[in-house]
């Protein structure tokens, strides 16, 4: 079954069963290079494996870009 | 003569910052980098794109263990963005420094500072080193000082407008007021600007706009490299001071008669 969360402002339907760790290894995204907010709390890189994503939960997943000033 | 900047225990190898934004490239931002010497580079936190199959990441480009990385809040109006920027670029790992902005209006790009010490309040208890981008007010950078800010970071002029040093003498003012390293961010437009920031008394400067915008990003940033070289070795030679009127540098004695 589909489960429907936001990433990044947009809504996606993924398998249920998923968790933070899976879904970043799906989307192609390597761990060392992002944070995570999860439902608008920080996860410790270490906990991403115990994060099991739910209906209607919302991330945020960020990284790097170039930039100087605004 | 030993001249090196430390911060936050890190022994800064060179005094020339620089941001990555605006290049054409990963690989144009990587050279231009290497060109500038810099040790200290400021990159700007935003989401990832979950729909580019590319994933090419900037830190690929920018190594973390060769660089200080230095996370800004680019693009923060408010005190709760501000320092949920910090906090998430944190989390991600590679630094616990932060460039500090809280922008008060779209038009001018220049710093809110009342939001702006409010936010460096709540990220210096959390343990954060703390950079705030500033106005080249002396009494801002005392307040940001002694409410525990690793270094001031004002302006010469407003972001990427590229008009060099407006006010030198505040500059100066808020040089001498502060005991923490001062590090002039945005406005520099040439090698010259960089120089009189450096002649100044500043520690460092940091540009973004000015290397990455010029038609030649690489040699530009060489260019910097050598001003801000130029500029600390004057300052620290201790400069004449200026006088109306001449006076020779030739002997007045042996003159053929």
């Amino acid at each position: 079954m589909d489960i429907i969360i936001t990433i990044n402002g947009k809504t996606q339907n993924i398998k249920e069963g998923n968790t933070l760790m899976s879904l970043l290894k799906f989307l192609d995204i390597n761990p060392g290079r992002v944070a995570v907010e999860y439902n608008k709390e920080i996860i410790d890189k270490g906990q991403y494996d115990s994060v099991r994503l739910k209906e209607n939960d919302n991330l945020e997943i960020i990284t790097f870009v170039g930039g100087g000033n605004v | 003569m030993s001249d090196i900047l430390k911060l936050a225990g890190i022994e800064i190898k060179s005094r020339l910052w620089v941001g990555t934004g605006k290049y054409r490239d990963f690989e144009e931002t990587k050279k231009a980098i290497e060109a500038s010497g810099a040790h200290v580079v400021t990159v700007a936190v935003r989401r990832v794109n979950i729909t580019d199959r590319t994933k090419e990441n900037l830190l690929d480009y920018i190594d973390p263990k060769k660089y200080v990385i230095l996370p800004n809040t680019a693009g923060c109006y408010t005190v709760d963005d501000a320092v949920r920027t910090a906090r998430l670029a944190r989390a991600a790992g590679v630094s616990d420094w932060v460039k500090l902005e809280v922008i008060g209006d779209e038009r001018t790009l220049l710093p809110d500072n009342e939001a702006l010490l409010e936010a460096a309040k709540i990220l210096v208890k959390e343990g954060f080193v703390v950079l705030p981008y500033t106005n080249d007010d002396p009494i801002m950078a005392r307040k940001l000082e002694d409410i525990g800010c690793s270094a001031i970071m004002p302006l010469a002029a407003p972001i990427g407008s590229g008009l060099g040093i407006r006010n030198p003498y505040n500059i100066r003012i808020l040089r001498e007021g502060v005991s923490i390293p001062v590090i002039v961010d945005a406005g520099v437009g040439t090698a010259s600007d960089a120089a009189i920031a450096m002649e100044l008394g500043c520690d460092a400067v940091l540009m973004n706009t000015a290397i990455a915008c010029a038609k030649n990003p690489v040699n530009m940033a060489h260019a910097m490299r050598m001003a801000v070289e130029a500029g600390r070795l004057a300052y620290m030679s201790g400069r004449i001071p200026k006088k109306l009127y001449a006076s020779a540098s030739s002997p007045v004695e042996g003159m053929i008669e």
